[in-house]
């Protein structure tokens, strides 16, 4: 039996879920767009990524146990949603551990295939040689992103966390060619956990004085992260405000709406990326509209949240030396209105503004992908 | 819009020293109270609630008068100062792009994660 060595790093969020191997620079997403599908109503067929199906075989718990599947593979089911809560803790919500699995699932049939693992149907099994047989384990060193409320709460989250994952796990992929099975075990030694934006600090290593303020504004789809760091270490009171993303989409939505345009998701997103709405085959700026959702965004929803960060923390805007966006809504930061209106409202206009990513989604993943190889390391010793 | 209310006779006895005339408008500001007090303030938008719900909330809203935009709240040391409410255009800033390192670069930042260990539970 092979007992392979993998780390990786994970950010499951409201929208979406990301996961990076500790061996790659590549961040793989999915929409946040799960399902659970009955054995009854479950039969091999032809999809357009079969990957995106699998079978937990065994697990550390039931309710991990049984066929769960993504975006348009899981479509072509009959299926039931497996969407994380917007109103309860993410480490309480047991479909936030059910994509969990099926993330580190998906890149340990990753690592099966491209370390030989069909070569045991053509070659037979050779353990001598060290090719992937039936028996053979991935042990994985994680490190989660979760909201700063939850990291920092009274409940110890991630314990939680650690321990709700914790064990041997046995996945088949149905849909593939031989219907390959993974193993993996997840401990908690080799699990570790960070707070979304918070963990984003730590890029800028290097650069921090110990008395030098940093604000990190994290805007993800169903939380906003607000954190003042003081060096490296987190100072006082966070925030994490229930105003996100999604309510700029359903403001601007409604925004929208008004004007004649009805429109997805998925479809408000590009128009908040491009401000440009198709009307038929035209493209209609609608530059203002977004960027006043956004500036009203923070006067209305967020004003206050990040008030009570710097205000608790007796913090003066003029003394904060870096500003740190994060978050999908943050992108395209040179003409973006949420990071001005931040700002001007504030008066951050000294602050030096930090990008640290090309995507400002994945900043949180690529940050404590540097913990998984830590924890990698650690393993290997 | 012209409503008749028939006030029960349990009720008379608050009413019986508010002159006729008056007790219309009494009523309409009971009224308005009322629906103030139960419009939710702003908050997180659920998948669930859908653009007619957020429309209908609206015009509720709009019909009672009560819709206002928040007022600015000043951190201590800076109230002299004006508490005008901008409508801001895109400001000039600089973003500073921090570039993240390669994995394939060299992991030998990975001795000066000691410092960080502590973000990590």
């Amino acid at each position: 039996m092979l007992m392979m060595l993998r780390g990786v790093s994970v950010d499951n969020g409201g929208s979406e879920t990301r996961i990076q191997a500790c061996d790659t620079s590549e961040v793989k997403c999915m929409d946040n767009d799960f399902m659970s599908i009955r054995e009854s109503d479950f039969r091999v067929k032809d999809v357009e990524d079969p990957t995106k199906l699998c079978r937990v075989l065994e697990a550390p718990r039931e309710e991990f146990k049984g066929i769960f599947a993504q975006g348009d593979t899981g479509r072509a089911f009959v299926n039931q949603s497996v969407i994380i809560s917007s109103q309860d803790a993410k480490t309480s919500d047991i479909n936030y551990y059910k994509q969990f699995v099926f993330d580190i699932a998906q890149d340990a049939i990753t690592a099966w295939v491209k370390n030989g693992g069909y070569s045991q149907y053509t070659v037979g099994n050779d353990i001598s040689k060290g090719v992937i047989d039936e028996d053979s384990m991935f042990k994985y060193a994680i490190v989660a992103c979760i909201p700063i409320e939850e990291f920092n709460g009274v409940k110890d989250c991630a314990k939680i966390l650690k321990q709700t994952l914790a064990g041997d796990y046995k996945v088949e992929f149905p849909l593939l060619e031989n219907k390959p099975v993974v193993r993996f075990n997840i401990s908690e030694e080799l699990t570790g956990v960070v707070p979304e934006g918070g963990v984003a600090i730590r890029m800028l290593k290097g650069e921090l004085d110990k008395e030098d303020l940093s604000l990190v504004i994290d805007i993800g789809h169903v939380t906003t992260e607000i954190a003042l760091f003081r060096g490296t270490g987190l100072l006082g009171k966070v925030v994490s405000s229930r105003f996100a993303g999604s309510t700029i989409l359903a403001n601007l939505r409604l925004a929208l709406s008004n004007e004649g345009y009805v429109l997805t998701d998925s479809q408000l997103e590009n128009v908040i990326a491009t401000k440009h709405v198709k009307n038929g085959k035209q493209l209609v700026d609608v530059t203002e509209i977004v960027e006043t959702q956004e500036r009203d965004f923070i006067h209305n929803y967020l004003y206050k949240d990040i008030l009570d960060v710097l205000n608790i923390n007796k913090v003066n805007t003029k003394n904060i030396q870096n500003f740190i966006p994060i978050g999908a809504p943050m992108n395209n930061p040179s003409n973006n209105a949420l990071i001005s209106e931040i700002i001007q409202c504030f008066k951050l206009e000294n602050a030096e503004v930090k990008i640290l990513a090309d995507d400002l989604r994945h900043v949180n993943v690529m940050c404590a992908n540097k913990f998984a190889k830590v924890l990698l390391n650690k393993a290997r010793k | 819009m012209i409503v008749t209310v028939d006030i029960p006779d349990e009720f008379s006895r608050y009413l019986e020293f508010i002159p006729e005339d008056e007790l219309p408008c009494i009523l309409l500001n009971a009224l308005k109270e009322k629906i103030d007090s139960s419009i939710p303030k702003p908050r997180l938008v659920q998948e669930q609630f859908n653009l007619q719900d957020l429309v209908s909330l609206l015009n509720i809203a709009q019909s009672t008068g009560s819709v206002t935009a928040a007022e600015p709240v000043l951190v201590k040391e800076e109230s002299n100062e004006s508490a005008e409410k901008t409508q801001s255009k895109i400001i000039n800033f600089t973003p500073v792009q921090q570039v993240v390192q390669d994995i394939d670069e060299s992991d030998d930042d990975l001795d000066d994660m000691d410092d960080f260990m502590d973000l990590m539970k």
